[in-house]
């Protein structure tokens, strides 16, 4: 109940305790007078019935008592009125018959008021006569008694309700700031640390504003300068300073994470590019020319264009490397040449020799599974060609396993369809006390041969072949399923969810019939993206997560690269943990800086509750240094492999 | 209309003191009330209770209320013996003199004591006297009269009414022989009331028989000497 409701409460009951006390002292009150005026009737009346009956006769005689005493009666408001004879016998009296008050009964009941009884001795000089006795007849009282009594009532009632309107909006106005209050304080427990910016007239409103405000900018201040501290260190880290874009390190360690992103690349092209004579340049032109050749460069390939958005770095003193994903052979060759043409010709217009010139070899991937070095090594080779040939050199990447594209295809449909689909499970162990903390349920889909397929090589094809969002849903089914079927699951079960699946419209919508229809079991589920798609699709991720927020399901971001983008979509998807690249978890171990990145990292998130995660995690060397650095849990083969889930 | 006021609040003091029969009786002048008069009317206080009581005391070993009842027809004589009783123990001074106001009306504790009353508290002082004595109340009548031998002034005496038709005897201080009424051609007889709250309030009916502001003031007063 909200504070004014309760205060209102309170002082309506506090009126209404008034109002019946106040009535109940004006009805004693009242009744009290009128009985002091009931008792000076009765005495006045049989004082002056005395005193006149006393005058007139000697004796007394029924006709002279009647004569006397029935104007006197008819006049006022008595039950009765008698004269007695010193020995106390009736020698006259008349009485009322028993009339209806006009009041309630229960009213009468409530109030006793008794007709008092007034006696005056009547006496002719010396002689008793006897005496007049008369009683009232407090009717007429209790109509007095109840209509003031009603009228008070009815006018206090009404008094108090005008008090308690005025109170209401009294109250509002005070409350007011309460409210903003209330709302900022609510959005900082939800992790958005904003001030109140009002100011508002009640003394200790304005110290808990205060304290609020105080409070929220310190974790600002902090979470800001650990982002910072943490973007600084990246940046001496993985970005050239010449170029402006990733250094060899950081380039390595972001496209190794892309690569084990299938789902959202399915094939991509490695291309690179070198400035034939660029000695000859510097020598003649100096160092600051070369430089400046460099850097143009880099900035060209950075630039978006048909062939995409490239992730661009330095691969080797002067040779630059730039990533395309989701690029076919063709295309890639085509840009790679055209980009090799425009840019010599704009050396020659610089007044350069026709030696420097722009060479790339480029290698290209598909559905097969591919590590960065075999791309670097066909890369490398075909960059030999080039700079003897001139222009650009497509050669095909080594060591990689060729699947036939259409059989896989197909392989993959019938597979769904026969829902040839298992779910394997790989632990999350914590840390601090080797607990389970959550699973993560991963999908493993087998051919009509009934072997096994990698998911190296089926998510690939099935993302080029949008496929993704059928895979989901029914990954997604199948893990509620087994929420309901088997106990012994750990509370939190994960599920990755790519970003062709969320960018289906017809996905969306059955994945949001089914979080409904389990409702008991969905809200134990949390959907990871990875941190690569995030941060390419920021909005679409923001949208995605608040929608199935509201249906309590949480949003989660792996295999989680530090690059700019990413960092900014930390904060304003505030994801329920996020899991880093194995490349980190490979690399942190050896390498101090990167220790560094991911304590400033850990040290940011820990305000906004983030839990860091570590994927890939091989030993106890890597567990225990990863502890130390203030991970909260790890998962890889040192925690457990992916294994079949027990049966129900 | 004072006294409308002052007689609800009267009549839950008479209420409670409903226990208290003894109002107004020698007995009731302890050493308290003795002490509270000492220091009001000086030393002699003491001297002054001590015939008053042991006259009581006296009386009503006879007892006197027996003595009354049978002397039929010779009322007179035993009601002179309280009378001339009570006319010695106080003098005759007016109120404005003896209390500083223009009419007060004294308990017999406060005539004894100051020595000193009009017309009404030697009344009262025989009242109470008859009272304690065994008297009922139904035959006592404090009598307003007009005194005619001293130019129609007012004044007060105790009339008792043997039966309640019998003609009374005048208990007075101006003319201290107790006669009856017909004897007494010098007292014109205004207002007579006599004090039967006790009863009246015993038996449940509000009411009371004398609503004389004065009257309720004396019980008042009375109430307040029984609690020394």
């Amino acid at each position: 109940m909200t504070l004014a409701r309760q205060l209102l409460i309170g002082i309506t009951v506090a009126f209404i305790a008034l109002l019946f006390g106040i009535e109940a002292i004006y009805v004693s009150t009242a009744r009290s007078s009128l009985e002091e005026q009931l008792d000076a009737h009765a005495n006045e009346t049989a004082t002056s019935l005395a005193l006149s009956l006393g005058t007139r006769a000697g004796a007394l005689d029924a006709s002279v008592v009647n004569i006397m005493v029935n104007p006197v009666f008819d006049r006022g408001h008595f039950e009765s009125i008698e004269v007695r004879s010193p020995g106390g016998e009736r020698i006259f009296g008349r009485s009322l018959e028993r009339t209806e008050i006009d009041v309630p009964g229960w009213f009468v009941k409530l109030i006793p008021l008794a007709g008092p009884t007034g006696e005056a001795l009547i006496a002719s000089g010396w002689k008793q006569l006897g005496k007049v006795v008369v009683r009232v007849h407090p009717g007429y009282a209790y109509e007095q008694l109840f209509k003031t009594a009603r009228a008070t009532l009815i006018w206090l009632a009404a008094l108090f309700a005008l008090a308690l309107v005025g109170v209401r909006y009294y109250l509002a106005g005070i409350l007011k700031p309460l409210k903003l209050i209330e709302r900022t304080a609510l959005a900082i427990s939800e992790r958005n640390f904003i001030s109140i910016d009002i100011e508002p007239g009640t003394r200790e409103l304005q110290s808990v504003t205060a304290a609020i405000n105080s409070l929220s900018a310190k974790i600002r201040d902090a979470i800001a300068q650990e982002a910072e501290r943490a973007e600084r260190l990246r940046m001496e880290a993985f970005e050239d300073p010449l170029t402006g874009q990733l250094n060899r390190r950081g380039f390595d360690q972001t496209v190794s994470a892309t690569l084990d992103d299938r789902g959202d690349v399915y094939s991509g092209a490695l291309a690179l590019f070198f400035v034939t004579d660029l000695d000859e340049v510097n020598r003649v032109f100096g160092q600051t020319r070369g430089t400046e050749i460099l850097k143009t460069l880099a900035a060209t390939l950075a630039t978006p264009g048909a062939q995409g958005s490239a992730t661009v770095g330095r691969w080797q003193g002067p040779t630059l490397v730039a990533f395309v994903p989701n690029i076919d052979a063709k295309p890639a060759l085509a840009w790679a040449d055209e980009l090799c043409r425009s840019f010599s010709a704009q050396l020659r217009a610089d007044g350069l020799s026709e030696s420097a010139a722009l060479a790339s070899g480029l290698t290209h991937f598909s559905d097969e599974t591919v590590t960065l070095a075999g791309l670097a090594q066909a890369a490398e080779g075909a960059l030999a060609e080039a700079v003897k040939k001139g222009g650009a050199v497509l050669a095909s990447p080594e060591g990689g396993t060729q699947g036939t594209h259409v059989d896989m295809k197909q392989e993959i449909e019938s597979a769904m369809e026969a829902d040839r689909i298992t779910l394997l499970g790989q632990k999350v162990i914590s840390f601090s006390d080797q607990d389970v903390m959550q699973i993560e349920l991963l999908c493993s889909l087998s051919g009509s041969d009934g072997n096994a397929i990698p998911a190296g090589t089926f998510v690939p094809v099935a993302s080029q072949h949008g496929l993704l969002p059928t895979l989901d849903r029914k990954v997604i089914e199948q893990t509620l399923d087994a929420l309901e079927r088997v106990e012994s699951l750990p509370w939190v079960v994960s599920v990755n969810v790519s970003m062709q699946s969320i960018g289906d419209k017809a996905f969306r919508a059955v994945l949001k019939e089914l979080i409904v229809r389990k409702k008991q079991v969905s809200r134990r589920l949390v959907l990871e993206i990875t941190g690569y798609a995030a941060s390419r699709s920021p909005d679409l991720t923001k949208e995605f997560a608040a929608e199935v927020h509201r249906l309590g399901v949480r949003v989660a971001l792996d295999n989680f690269d530090l690059d700019r983008n990413s960092m900014a979509i930390v904060h304003e998807l505030l994801p329920a943990y996020i899991k880093l690249a194995p490349a980190f978890t490979q690399q942190i171990t050896t390498r101090d800086d990167l220790r560094f990145i991911v304590e400033a990292m850990v040290r940011m998130l820990r305000p906004l509750e983030i839990p860091l995660f570590a994927q890939g995690v091989e030993d106890q060397a890597q567990i225990a240094i990863l502890t130390e650095i203030g991970l909260t849990a790890y998962q890889g083969f040192a925690g457990g492999r992916p294994e079949p889930l027990p049966p129900a | 209309m004072k006294w409308v006021v002052a007689a609800p609040l009267l009549a839950a003091a008479i209420a409670s003191a409903q226990a208290i029969v003894d109002l107004g009786f020698t007995t009731k002048a302890g050493a308290g009330l003795t002490a509270l008069y000492t220091r009001k009317f000086g030393p002699a206080v003491a001297q002054r209770f001590q015939p008053w009581a042991a006259f009581a005391s006296d009386q009503k070993a006879v007892p006197f209320s027996k003595k009354l009842e049978s002397a039929q027809g010779h009322e007179a004589d035993a009601l002179q013996i309280v009378n001339d009783s009570i006319n010695s123990q106080i003098k005759w001074v007016e109120d404005k003199v003896h209390w500083g106001v223009d009419d007060y009306w004294a308990t017999p504790a406060e005539s004894i004591a100051s020595a000193g009353g009009d017309c009404e508290d030697f009344s009262i002082a025989k009242y109470y006297m008859l009272k304690e004595l065994g008297v009922p109340l139904a035959r006592l009548r404090i009598t307003y009269v007009r005194a005619l031998k001293l130019s129609g002034q007012a004044h007060m005496v105790l009339a008792y009414y043997s039966k309640p038709d019998a003609e009374p005897l005048i208990l007075d201080n101006i003319d201290g022989r107790v006669k009856p009424a017909s004897q007494r051609t010098d007292l014109e007889p205004i207002y007579s009331f006599n004090d039967d709250e006790v009863q009246m309030v015993k038996s449940g009916q509000r009411g009371k028989p004398s609503q004389l502001r004065t009257w309720l003031q004396v019980q008042e007063h009375l109430v307040a000497e029984s609690r020394t």
